[in-house]
C-alpha cells in the first residue's frame, strides 16, 4: 500500500481494499516504468550509446558551436524543471498554469534559435566550408 | 438476490483489475527489456537523417519525459482527492505548440538544404571524387596519346 499508507482506512469494505491494492499496483508498475525508462535513456547518454555528438555544432559544414543551440537546451531545461517543482507543490489534481512569462522567454528562445538557423542556412552566414572551397 | 449480485459484480470488478494490473506491468516490462537488449535501438533516437544529434529532439524527449511525469502525478493526486483527469491549461498546450512548431520548422530547413540531409565526411567524400573525375577527364583530353586513339577510331572505315 503505497500511496495510501498516509491513510488508513479501517471501515473499507473488501472491494474498496481490493480496489486500492489494484491502484497501488497500477502506481508501482508506471513510476518503475517511467523510473527505469528515464535511466536508461540517461545511462545511454552518459556511455555514448546514445550520440550526442554534434548536437551544440552548427550544421552548415563549420562545426563551431553554436550559442543559439546552448540557449535553447538552458530555457528547455529551465522550464521543465520550473513546471515540475509547480507540479510536485500542486496540492489538489489539477495541472498547473505556466506564467505568461515563461512562455514568453521560451518563445523567445526558440524563435532565435529558428531564425538564426534558417539565417545561417539560406543567406549563407557562418563559414560553410562547401561554399568557401 | 441483488446482494449476490453486487458481490458477483464486485469480484468480477476486482479480477478485471488484476487483470489490468499485470497487463500493463507486462507490457511495461517487455519494452524495458527490449531497450535493453537492443531490440528496440535507442542509438539513434537524437540523431538527424545526416548522422549528427538534433537540439529539437532533444527538446522534445525532455518534454515527453516532464509532461509524462507530470499528468502522472496529478492523476494521482486527483484520484486521492475524489477528481478525475486533470484539465490541460491553455498555457501547457502553447508550450508544447511551440516546442512542435520549433521542431517542423527546423526539419523544414533542414530538408531544404544539403548540409541538413548529409553528414560533412559524405559531402567531403563526394566533392573529393567529383575533384578526382574532372582531374581524370581533363587530363584524359589532353594525352595526346588517347587523342591520337580517338582519331583513328573516327577515322577508321565502316566495316558494313
Amino acid at each position: 500500500m503505497l500511496i495510501f499508507a498516509d491513510h488508513p482506512a479501517p471501515s473499507l469494505n473488501r472491494y474498496q481494499k481490493n480496489t486500492m491494492r489494484i491502484l497501488s499496483i497500477l502506481h508501482f508498475e508506471v513510476w518503475s516504468f517511467l523510473c527505469v525508462l528515464g535511466g536508461m535513456i540517461v545511462y545511454r547518454l552518459l556511455t555514448r550509446q546514445i550520440d550526442m555528438g554534434g548536437i551544440f555544432a552548427r550544421k552548415d559544414g563549420s562545426e563551431a558551436a553554436s550559442p543559439e543551440r546552448i540557449q535553447l537546451l538552458l530555457s528547455t531545461l529551465g522550464l521543465s524543471v520550473q513546471y515540475l517543482g509547480q507540479v510536485w507543490h500542486t496540492p489538489d489534481g489539477k495541472m498547473p498554469e505556466i506564467s505568461r512569462d515563461w512562455l514568453m522567454v521560451f518563445g523567445g528562445s526558440s524563435g532565435i534559435y529558428v531564425g538564426v538557423k534558417a539565417l545561417t542556412m539560406f543567406a549563407g552566414k557562418g563559414t560553410n566550408q562547401e561554399r568557401i572551397r | 438476490m441483488s446482494a449476490f449480485l453486487m458481490t458477483m459484480n464486485s469480484g468480477l470488478m476486482t479480477v478485471c483489475g488484476y487483470i489490468v494490473c499485470g497487463f500493463v506491468g507486462a507490457i511495461g516490462a517487455t519494452i524495458l527489456w527490449y531497450i535493453w537488449t537492443d531490440k528496440i535501438d535507442l542509438c539513434g533516437v537524437l540523431n538527424e537523417v545526416n548522422g549528427t544529434a538534433s537540439m529539437s529532439r532533444l527538446q522534445l524527449l525532455i518534454f515527453t519525459f516532464v509532461i509524462a511525469v507530470s499528468f502522472f502525478e496529478l492523476v494521482e493526486k486527483g484520484t486521492m482527492s475524489g477528481g478525475g483527469l486533470p484539465d490541460i491549461p491553455n498555457g501547457v498546450l502553447t508550450l508544447l505548440g511551440i516546442s512542435a512548431s520549433t521542431y517542423a520548422v527546423g526539419k523544414g530547413i533542414s530538408y531544404s538544404r544539403t548540409e541538413g540531409v548529409t553528414s560533412p565526411r559524405e559531402r567531403t567524400e563526394a566533392l573529393d571524387t567529383r575533384t578526382k573525375g574532372a582531374t581524370e577527364a581533363a587530363a584524359a583530353n589532353t594525352n595526346p596519346v588517347v587523342l591520337a586513339k580517338e582519331a583513328i577510331v573516327m577515322n577508321e572505315p565502316k566495316q558494313d
